[in-house]
């Protein structure tokens, strides 16, 4: 899997480069509008990560003259502006999502995932994480034969942690997708974190090996062995 | 033109001085016209009685000019006898000019101007019995010397008066306007760190002293403005600082000694990412606001179902108080339809709700009501607690962003103190207001009111 990131900020490409190739993709870096277009027009990538504000040309320009030549490589904008109209804007310009600024890498590495599997159907609807399973058809949890009662909140959690199994969750993840809140700027992270320590009571508290793990810092991760 | 740059004073003293020189001519020339007629009347009789005396002396006489003596040789006059003149006073002969008198443009009055400026009026008459043509002159010098002296003092008077007026404009405008440059001098001394001063007022009840009033106004609304301004500046530094603070020791401790342990490592990066995150919370929320501030926010206004919304933000709540073992309870009045939008307003209510369910103790009470108001003008949503309670004087300012009632910006418990600052925001885009109320027995109430 082959990644062009365009971004201007060398701090920012030095994180994303390696916290890539930490997780197997192959990453190339541009630092200016035009490099990036160069590179976009001449190889063949996967996917690109784009940042809006970049010296000499701007993101959503290249973004335009890629779409405009059949490029049809998925597109990640990254940017700090994040009102409403700027994510249209972003959208209508052929961008396939858009990632605000400051934005947790788990949620970075997520979109990317989901990116990349798209056109693939991949609706599973049975995971299974060390000795504990989650049946979405059903909707029972069971671990070791034994059934698991959870609210629906708390299944719909367990559900997320799942699909995102050995990759970590953000907060702010699982406060879009899970509570499907608009705004990032609500009091929810206490009651996720409510949430995800009365899971924790049921799903690992019973059991010897624990699966679900607090990043710090960073989120949550459902995963067997260390983080 | 000209005018428009003068200063008021001077304005003041042109405008005076022109009313005053305008009011002056007027009067000045009723007073020429009004004497100049009077004295032309008075020479008229006088002629015409200095004649029939003439007249009279003639008739009684019976014609005989010997008798013309008693009149006396200073009155002037001359009578003829077909075109011949047969008699005439010393004081007619001593007259140079009367030898070159056109009696054809006498009829029957006329008047004389001579070389040395004297004036005569004059009069032809004639008495048929005796065939005597009769010419009287009036020596008429003095009477129009007191007209034309009379002009000239009036005249001479003018510059006088207007000379006055100005002066007396310069003062009076002066005394006018000294409580304007009082004003004007304190004015330029306030700056922003002496807004607490006041211009002076010395009568309230006239113009200039209500314009200072008003300016006392408005300097006491930005006196207000300064000072929150002031306290937002330390508050935000504060909030903003103390995880820079923290990110940066924690950065800086890890780095110096080194650590044996790859855990301790772990530790001191998740402790800062704990603070970033916190950052980034502070930073969208005050995006929020200062685009709230910047321009109207976009609102996505639907009918919705209030009392359906509301019980969404107790279930998503209530896990909150359950930790507390807090009585989350509700009295929602059903099938109560507003047209809001409802993400700002799930975010004022959350944060109204979140708050409440914060500050109040473990074990305590939390109520959450919705209800048409009594005068049916309007919903009033109500969340009341059994908490600490907000004191009278500070109910107003918890809405201020960053405002904390607690002093020490305790972390352990509380937020940044943006969030009633927003719930604000977010009830007032949607048409409504938020207060806290007084309550029976302990605790808080606050209650939003939506039209």
């Amino acid at each position: 899997m082959h990644i062009l990131v365009i971004e201007d900020e060398p701090k920012v490409v030095q994180a994303i480069l390696q916290g890539l190739e930490s997780e197997n993709y192959r990453v190339t870096a541009a630092v200016t509008g035009e490099e990036g277009y160069f590179l976009a027009t001449t190889q063949a990538f996967d996917l690109i990560l784009l940042d809006l504000m970049l010296p000499g040309r701007d993101g959503l320009d290249i973004l335009a003259a890629l779409r405009r030549q059949g490029c049809q490589t998925p597109v990640l904008i990254l940017t700090a502006r994040d009102a409403i109209e700027d994510r249209v804007v972003g959208l209508d310009a052929g961008a396939d999502d858009y990632l605000v600024k400051p934005f947790a890498f788990p949620e970075l590495s997520a979109r990317i995932r989901a990116l990349t599997r798209r056109g693939r159907p991949e609706q599973a609807l049975r995971f299974k994480v060390a000795d504990l399973e989650l049946d979405c058809v059903t909707r029972k949890v069971v671990r070791r034969g034994q059934e698991i009662e959870l609210t629906a909140k708390e299944f719909h959690l367990l559900e997320y942690l799942m699909r995102h199994q050995g990759h970590i969750v953000s907060r702010e993840m699982l406060g879009r997708d899970v509570w499907e809140a608009v705004d990032r700027a609500t009091s929810l992270d206490n009651v996720i974190d409510v949430h995800i320590a009365r899971l924790r009571q049921k799903v690992d508290a019973p059991f010897k090996k624990k699966l679900l793990k607090t990043v710090r810092g960073m989120g949550f991760v459902l995963k067997e062995g260390k983080v | 033109m000209i005018l428009r740059n003068l200063s008021i004073r001077s304005r003041l003293i042109l405008w005076n001085a022109f009313v005053v020189l305008l009011i002056l001519s007027i009067v000045f020339l009723g007073v020429y016209f009004f004497m100049k007629t009077r004295l032309d009347s008075l020479v008229q009789s006088k002629v015409d009685i200095g004649y029939k005396t003439i007249e009279d002396v003639i008739k009684n006489s019976g014609g005989d000019i010997c008798d013309f003596y008693h009149l006396g040789q200073e009155i002037m006059f001359q009578v003829k006898k077909e075109s011949k003149p047969v008699y005439q006073t010393g004081a007619w002969t001593e007259a140079p000019w009367t030898s070159s008198l056109s009696e054809e443009r006498i009829d029957p009055y006329g008047s004389w101007q001579t070389g040395d400026s004297r004036l005569f009026k004059l009069k032809r008459g004639y008495v048929p019995e005796y065939d005597f043509a009769i010419l009287y002159a009036f020596d008429a010098s003095d009477t129009m010397a007191s007209v034309g002296s009379l002009a000239l003092i009036l005249v001479a008077g003018i510059p006088v008066a207007l000379i006055l007026a100005l002066l007396g404009g310069f003062f009076l405008a002066g005394r006018a306007l000294s409580p304007v440059k009082a004003i004007t001098r304190k004015a330029q001394d306030i700056t922003a760190e002496s807004l607490s001063e006041r211009l002076p007022v010395n009568n309230p009840h006239d113009e200039i002293g209500h314009l200072a009033g008003v300016f006392n106004e408005t300097l006491g609304r930005l006196e207000g403005s300064f000072e929150q301004l002031r306290r937002f500046t330390a508050d935000a530094s504060h909030e903003l600082r103390t995880p820079l603070t923290s990110i940066r020791s924690v950065g800086e401790v890890a780095l110096k000694r080194p650590l044996d342990e790859i855990a301790a490592y772990r530790e001191a990066i998740g402790s800062m990412l704990e603070e970033t995150e916190r950052l980034t919370h502070m930073v969208d929320n005050l995006l929020i606001l200062a685009r709230g501030d910047t321009r109207k926010a976009k609102l996505n206004l639907a009918s919705i179902d209030l009392g359906a919304l509301i019980q969404e933000v107790i279930e998503e709540l209530r896990v909150l108080a359950e930790e507390k073992n807090q009585d989350l309870s509700a009295s929602i009045e059903k099938n109560v339809e507003v047209k809001i939008d409802k993400e700002t307003m799930r975010l004022a209510l959350s944060n109204i709700l979140h708050n409440a369910i914060l500050y109040t103790q473990t074990g305590g009470e939390v109520d959450v009501r919705l209800a048409t108001r009594s005068d049916g003008e309007g919903l009033a949503i109500e969340i009341s607690d059994n908490g600490p309670g907000i004191p009278e004087s500070e109910r107003n300012r918890v809405f201020e962003r960053f405002y904390r009632i607690d002093k020490a910006r305790s972390r352990a418990a509380g937020g940044a103190g943006l969030g009633l600052a927003i719930a604000r925001w977010a009830i007032e885009i949607n048409g409504g207001s938020i207060s806290f109320r007084d309550k029976e027995g302990p605790g808080t109430l606050c209650r939003t009111i939506l039209p």
